[in-house]
């Protein structure tokens, strides 16, 4: 139930793929120190029907008897299901809405060093440092009707449960305090900000020149790599945490072609494939019964493999203003858990994700002013803006966090 | 590195989130109060002490919804009978009163027709009270006698009416008869010039009981003298009921000991407490209950043991002959009446069977609580003694109008007035007989009317009576059915005694065996303490009970350490036992093992069941000594009924 760990995960299409791709690679010997930061901010989602909801979402819920009955087991679910019928009280009816609001921000600095072993390959090291922040704000209006109705009846002398109705009032009049006391209940840390800092998964890449170079008019390379889990992972105690990895290895693959359309514009297009191993985390068996009032459990879990697609026009021009425009599809297929049915089929639910990306870049650098003997040092500096969109057309966006994303790129060649 | 490290973190500072909506939490619920705090009502209030009785029944895991709502309702509705049951009594009981207030008129008019009967009765004594008192005991020994010819002959012609068992009915049927003379008024407030009969056919019964005690002598004057000593002492004590039900158990023959030295020490204070509870509405219930016994000889309890067919023959006799208006006189059994001479058909013995009944109703017709000759000559209608009646007291609403008009109107007496004025100017035995025929017809038609208005007031108490009889039946019917209750335990008692210093809570789980587990605490502390004082039969012993009453929340919470189960009584007990008779009721189907060593806790809660009915009610949780709950049971007390 945690409600930013899917939307997250979109991210590290974000994180490993931010700027517009290109097949170029580096000199022989030659070494670049790249600085991505990124901001983004979390709000909104799209859902597994493809719909904007908000994060908080799943929090937003009219409580009812059927929720009540949920947290009850055995003879006290027995109990309240006679007393229910006895008083001909649909399990149905509302005794309260929960309301809510939920954000997050997050920053990634992701230092990327990489080195041109020959003319054709660069190798390459990525270690992104994550700074992430989430905040909750909740509400809760009671329905008085209903749950006044119920409270009278049970403390009745006819029932004579008073000290259950006091308790029930409790919770009927606050459903905020009755859900963080049943999440303290069952180990969970109540609902409330949180912040953390931390590495990420650390990525080693390969990049081969396979056809042309850099003045060539067609340029392809393909790209190779694992994926480190040396990421945080998602605190199954914590609802409001952000995960910085998923815990297991990935190794990916790519194909990416630039076809020079004039002196200055090229076009570009990529494949990338990423294959996730299977891996296992502390998880809690929720099911679609019961989400909180479960116990924890190390699960073997494959996640679902990644594609991602895009093409972009760049605009790289010899006074060194760079321009580019492009499209990038993200998807990754649903997780597969070893669980029981109920279990799994909660846990993977709203796991396969999608996401349509536009992408514009603006940038400058150093290079061609460089390569004239003009400026000392080769660098370049781009700003680049990232959006999930609605496309109408394409595949729809499915678990993604509705972000604006926004990088500053810095590389430094020496 | 580290360098770069602290470079990143600086980058990672002041991660902010967009301002979040607004949320509030909204609720108008109030907030259910205590029970004793919102109708105003104190557990204990102004009493030192209160006894309530109960069950407790642990839980079936496996019960169903469906089940668990059944016994729910079957619960409320004995609750429910149990409240209509208090109030009918309480209507009743005004009712009664304000019957009883108009009485004076009747007395007035009957004092008349007293007068002049009295005076043609002193002219019939004067001449001839020999031959009156001698018939008298003729038609007393016809009657007893009379009855043990045909019931020899019944016993001799059809084998499987069982005598012992049969006489046994009708023992207890007489023994019913003297419980309700032992608390009419009659017997409280007059004296007899002889011991008065209980019911003229049981007599030969009781003249065992009675032969040879001083207290039961014929009076050495005409002022005539108390029987109150003799009825209670050498009836009701005396009477198998009280030997058999009570002297067994050991606690309470030490009271009935107790109650035997006070009537042969102090009888008159004795008996001023039943004529208090004749003026008290809630100890009234007492006298109904002896003299429910009195009516159906010994009620619900002869009749649920199934008589064989002799005593269920003999039970409906009893019935028909005291609910028949049919008269007829006692000298009309002539021997040749005989009944089952020879084996007959079915039609023949309906005939005989009615001879029997005009038999029996003949000796009904002499009224319990009067001699024979008292009945005859010098019968005082019960006069109560109340201020002097108003017209106003005979406006009247409700069931009983009728009978109230018939007695506010009653001006028959004086209009039979001038016959009574001429006919005792007859020479005997003309007017005389004349004179007794006009009399008694009067004094039947009052007495009739008078009591009838009784009746339905008592039936309509009775009735609500029986209505929580087969509400408590359901209810415990419904606990026994299978896939409901492990165990069941219907006669448990609580008892909580208030002292200046000190609450003593008392709980007894079996009702006929064991002992009361008692617990004090200090008033102003809250500390458990030492009792003050204890019974023989309670064991204050804080390692198996301890209690707590928490009097501003109505709470009471009771804990047993079961080290030994069976010391409390948390043992098997079979579902269909006959061996428990006050306990059939109650059952477990768990051995006392599956009890050790858990830890019994109850926490009950005071409250007002329709508004009349003190209930003490909660649940009870049985926990290992981890804690976890093995088994879940429902607690509930109410205020015990009199009855």
């Amino acid at each position: 139930m945690n409600f930013f760990l899917a939307t997250v995960l979109s991210l590290f299409f974000a994180v490993e793929a931010v700027a517009l791709e290109n097949a170029k690679v580096l000199p022989q010997g030659v070494r670049r120190i790249n600085i991505k930061s990124l901001s983004v901010d979390l709000a909104r989602k799209y859902n597994n029907e493809g719909d904007l909801v908000s994060l908080a979402q799943p929090l937003e819920a009219d409580i009812t008897f059927d929720n009540v009955l949920k947290g009850k087991q055995g003879l006290d679910n027995t109990k309240l299901r006679a007393f229910l019928h006895e008083n001909n009280i649909d399990h149905t009816q509302v005794l309260g809405s929960l309301s809510a609001d939920l954000k997050g921000s997050m920053r990634v600095i992701a230092p990327i060093v990489a080195y041109g072993l020959t003319e054709r390959v660069t190798l390459a090291i990525a270690a992104p440092f994550y700074s992430a922040r989430t905040e909750v704000a909740l509400g809760y209006r009671a329905n008085d009707e209903n749950a006044q109705n119920f409270l009278n009846l049970l403390s009745s002398p006819q029932y004579n449960q008073v000290a259950a109705a006091r308790e029930a009032h409790g919770k009927f009049a606050d459903g905020v305090a009755a859900l963080n006391t049943k999440l303290e209940d069952n180990d969970y840390q109540r609902l409330s900000s949180w912040e953390d800092k931390a590495f990420g998964d650390v990525t080693l890449a390969v990049k081969t020149s396979i056809v042309g170079d850099a003045t060539s008019t067609l340029r392809v390379a393909n790209l190779a790599g694992i994926v480190i889990p040396t990421g945080r992972l998602d605190d199954p105690d914590v609802l409001t945490d952000v995960a910085f990895g998923d815990g297991g290895w990935d190794i990916f693959a790519g194909l990416m072609c630039d076809q020079q359309l004039t002196h200055s514009l090229y076009l570009n297009q990529f494949a990338k494939f990423t294959y996730q191993l299977e891996t296992d985390r502390l998880l809690r068996m929720k099911t679609s019964d019961e989400a909180i009032a479960v116990d924890k459990a190390r699960l073997t879990y494959k996640p679902g493999n990644k594609l991602d697609l895009g093409a972009s026009v760049q605009w790289e021009s010899d006074s060194g203003l760079e321009l580019g425009l492009g499209y990038e599809f993200n998807r990754k297929q649903r997780d597969a858990y070893q669980a029981s049915a109920a279990v799994r089929q909660e846990l993977e639910q709203d796991t396969l994700t999608q996401a349509n990306n536009l992408e514009v870049k603006l940038g400058f650098s150093t290079i061609p002013a460089f390569k004239r003997k003009q400026i000392p040092v080769p660098l370049n500096v781009s700003f680049q803006y990232k959006q999930v969109i609605d496309t109408g057309l394409l595949a729809a966006n499915r678990n993604v966090a509705a972000t604006q994303l926004f990088v500053l790129d810095m590389n430094l060649y020496f | 590195m580290r360098y770069i490290l602290l470079a990143l973190s600086l980058c990672g500072c002041g991660v902010s989130v967009p301002p979040l909506r607004p949320q509030e939490i909204v609720s108008n619920l109030t907030k259910p109060a205590w029970p004793v705090a919102q109708n105003g009502f104190s557990l204990l209030g102004h009493r030192d002490q209160l006894n309530m009785k109960g069950s407790l029944l642990i839980w079936d895991e496996q019960i169903s919804a469906a089940n668990l709502e059944r016994l729910s309702k079957v619960s409320s509705t004995k609750k429910q009978q149990s409240v209509n049951y208090e109030q009918v009594s309480q209507y009743v009981a005004d009712e009664r009163q304000r019957l009883q207030a108009a009485l004076p008129l009747i007395a007035a008019q009957q004092q008349k027709v007293r007068e002049l009967f009295n005076l043609a009765y002193t002219r019939a004594r004067a001449e001839n009270a020999t031959e009156w008192q001698r018939h008298q005991r003729e038609q007393w020994d016809k009657g007893a006698d009379w009855l043990a010819t045909q019931m020899t002959e019944l016993v001799a012609l059809d084998p499987d009416w069982q005598q012992p068992q049969t006489e046994q009915v009708l023992r207890s049927y007489c023994e019913g008869k003297i419980f309700a003379l032992a608390v009419s008024e009659n017997l409280l407030r007059r004296k007899y010039t002889q011991r008065p009969t209980a019911h003229i056919m049981c007599e030969n019964y009781h003249r065992q009981l009675f032969a040879d005690k001083p207290a039961c002598q014929a009076a050495d004057d005409a002022q005539g003298k108390d029987y109150f000593q003799c009825i209670w002492l050498h009836g009701v004590l005396a009477s198998a009921y009280f030997g058999e039900n009570y002297a067994a158990v050991e606690a309470q023959q030490t009271k009935i000991t107790a109650l035997q030295q006070v009537l042969s020490d102090d009888p008159q204070s004795f008996k001023q407490r039943i004529l208090n509870a004749y003026d008290n509405p809630a100890q009234r219930r007492y006298l109904k209950f002896y003299q429910r016994l009195g009516r159906i000889g010994f009620g619900d309890r002869a009749v649920t043991v199934r008589p064989r067919k002799g005593q269920a023959f003999i039970l409906q006799l009893v019935r028909d002959v005291e609910s028949s208006a049919q008269r007829e006189d006692v000298a009309s059994l002539a021997p040749e009446r005989r009944i089952f001479r020879e084996p007959a058909s079915s039609a023949e013995i309906a005939a005989q069977r009615n001879i029997l009944i005009d038999g029996l109703q003949a000796m009904a017709k002499t009224v319990a609580g009067v001699s024979v000759s008292d009945y005859r000559f010098n019968r005082d209608i019960a006069v109560p003694r109340l201020p002097a009646a108003e017209e106003g007291n005979c406006v009247n609403t409700g069931i009983l109008s009728k009978a109230m008009e018939f007695l506010c109107n009653l001006r028959r007496a004086e209009e039979l007035l001038p016959q009574l004025l001429q006919v005792v100017q007859l020479p005997l035995p003309e007017a005389d007989q004349h004179l007794i025929a006009v009399a008694q017809r009067l004094l039947a038609d009052m007495q009739q009317k008078h009591d009838s208005a009784i009746d339905v007031l008592e039936k309509r108490d009775l009735d609500a009576f029986d209505l929580y009889s087969e509400a408590l039946d359901t209810a415990v019917n419904t606990a026994r059915a299978p896939s409901i209750a492990q165990a069941l335990f219907a006669g448990v008692q609580l008892r909580i005694v208030k002292s200046e210093e000190q609450y003593m809570i008392s709980f007894k789980l079996l009702e006929r065996e064991g002992v009361w587990f008692t617990a004090c605490r200090d008033r102003n502390s809250g500390e458990e303490t030492d009792c003050a004082s204890l019974d023989e039969d309670q064991v204050q012993d804080s390692n198996v009970f301890s209690a707590a009453y928490i009097e501003e929340e109505g709470r009471l919470d009771l804990h047993f350490n079961l080290q030994q189960p069976e010391r409390v009584g948390f043992e098997l007990l079979d579902r269909d036992s006959d061996s428990r008779e006050q306990d059939r009721a109650s059952f477990c189907d768990l051995a006392r093992e599956k009890f050790k060593a858990l830890q019994l806790k109850m926490e009950l809660y005071a409250n007002i069941f329709a508004e009349k009915l003190e209930i003490i009610t909660g649940n009870g949780k049985f926990e290992n000594a981890a804690g976890e709950t093995v088994y879940q049971a429902s607690v509930g007390f109410e205020r015990e009924l009199d009855i």
